[in-house]
């Protein structure tokens, strides 16, 4: 038996030819959280391009942002769209992020889960970013 | 492992004078495993030359679909085992939503379409979603993945007595970016065809034709020469041709894609043009 080679499922692949695509920020997570992919637009956002950064670990992408309400309360990991999505549930929420250039956006994002062949493979994240 | 290939073109069946050579059959492979069983890949037209007099067990059929685009199952009611009572069928083929493989066969299978129903087959029919991991069946273990094509579609790895064979009929891995460009994980199929024995790829369009079909779920014949070679392939059969290629264009195609192959430090010999009613010898890597 041949050792089976890992490979992103093909909706994680299809997703992530629309999302190089998008000048929208927009981000790829596989089933366990890990940011496969982000496309130009969120990488001015991290602060690093995706060629350059490879793949992250949850608590070292999550973290970033500084994610807040728009009242500026610190948001739970398990409230924000991404979290929500890798649970098999859309999610969208208004929210204050701060970039790598260290302004103050107020976005708001849309989350949902990639589910294939496979069960859910992922979830894609969009951050539709308008003037604070 | 030995292959049947029992229909090579793509699309739409193409009976002509000028299509005798590599056939006019929409998409068709019988694998024949090391044990004298053998099962069947897709049910396009040339599902009636599947050769049953093979030895073997012929009691229990194994038909894997890739996906259900009409050229792959328009054979369906022309696979005469469907209509035998004492055959035990099993049709295996891709999950798509909560809409069960049965119900959306049934779908072509039915009025106004078809003059027969699936209820009214006589056979011992079972219906079953590719499993996500992998399986067997007879002494071989298969593998089904998603790839890019349009609507749920898989490919296949089947590994027998040490060989392996890659049947991905309708694939455009150069949708998301170009080939070379892509790491191994993201590139659809790798997994199924890294080091395969045989690879059986689509090649549907010349690099010409294939800018006004992009998006359409086929290669260029210049994407499926790169796929193999990124998955390391000892043999390449391009397969689905085109309905409108003749058989003097796909001489034409195989000679260029040779010149390209060698250009690329590869033996010629080792590409070819899916052929109806060729047989390739897995162990061999010869063709009968």
């Amino acid at each position: 038996m041949v050792s089976v080679t890992a490979q992103h499922p093909v909706e994680l692949i299809m997703a992530r030819g629309l999302v190089s695509n998008l000048t929208t920020a927009a981000f790829l997570v596989d089933a366990d959280g890990v940011l496969v992919f982000f496309n130009e637009r969120a990488g001015e956002l991290l602060g690093v391009h995706y060629e350059e950064a490879g793949p992250m670990a949850p608590e070292e992408w999550g973290g970033r942002f500084e994610p807040t309400n728009l009242d500026g309360e610190p948001m739970a990991v398990e409230e924000l769209p991404l979290a929500i999505a890798l649970q098999g549930k859309p999610a969208h929420a208004p929210m204050r992020i701060r970039s790598h250039q260290g302004d103050l956006c107020d976005i708001d994002v849309t989350a949902f889960p990639l589910e294939g062949h496979a069960g859910q493979s992922g979830a894609l994240s969009i951050f539709w970013e308008r003037a604070i | 492992m030995e292959l049947r290939i029992c229909g090579a073109r793509g699309s739409l069946p193409s009976p002509g004078q000028d299509k005798v050579r590599y056939g006019g059959n929409t998409s068709c492979v019988q694998v024949h495993l090391s044990d004298g069983s053998h099962v069947v890949l897709d049910a396009g037209t040339g599902i009636r030359n599947v050769d049953l007099t093979l030895d073997g067990n012929h009691d229990h059929i194994h038909l894997l679909l890739t996906h259900l685009h009409l050229d792959h199952i328009q054979g369906l009611l022309f696979f005469t085992p469907l209509f035998r009572p004492e055959a035990e069928v099993t049709i295996w083929g891709p999950e798509e939503g909560r809409v069960p493989l049965q119900d959306r066969i049934s779908r072509y299978l039915s009025a106004p379409l078809t003059p027969v129903e699936v209820r009214e087959l006589p056979c011992q029919l079972d219906f079953r979603n590719c499993p996500v991991s992998e399986w067997e069946i007879g002494p071989a273990r298969f593998r089904a993945e998603a790839v890019t094509h349009r609507g749920p579609t898989l490919g296949f790895r089947i590994e027998d007595a040490g060989t392996t064979v890659c049947y991905l009929p309708d694939h455009e891995p150069a949708l998301v970016g170009p080939i070379d460009t892509l790491e191994d994980s993201w590139l659809s199929g790798f997994a199924l065809a890294h080091d395969a024995d045989v690879l059986i790829h689509d090649a549907q369009y010349t690099d010409e034709e294939y800018p006004a079909h992009f998006g359409w779920g086929h290669s260029a014949v210049s994407h499926a020469l790169d796929f193999a070679s990124r998955c390391g392939v000892k043999r390449t059969v391009l397969f689905h041709h085109d309905p409108y290629h003749t058989d003097e264009d796909l001489d034409a195609i195989l000679e260029d894609t040779r010149e390209r192959w060698a250009e690329r430090g590869n033996d010629p010999e080792t590409l070819e043009l899916a052929r109806e009613d060729a047989v390739i010898e897995v162990d061999t890597a010869r063709a009968a």
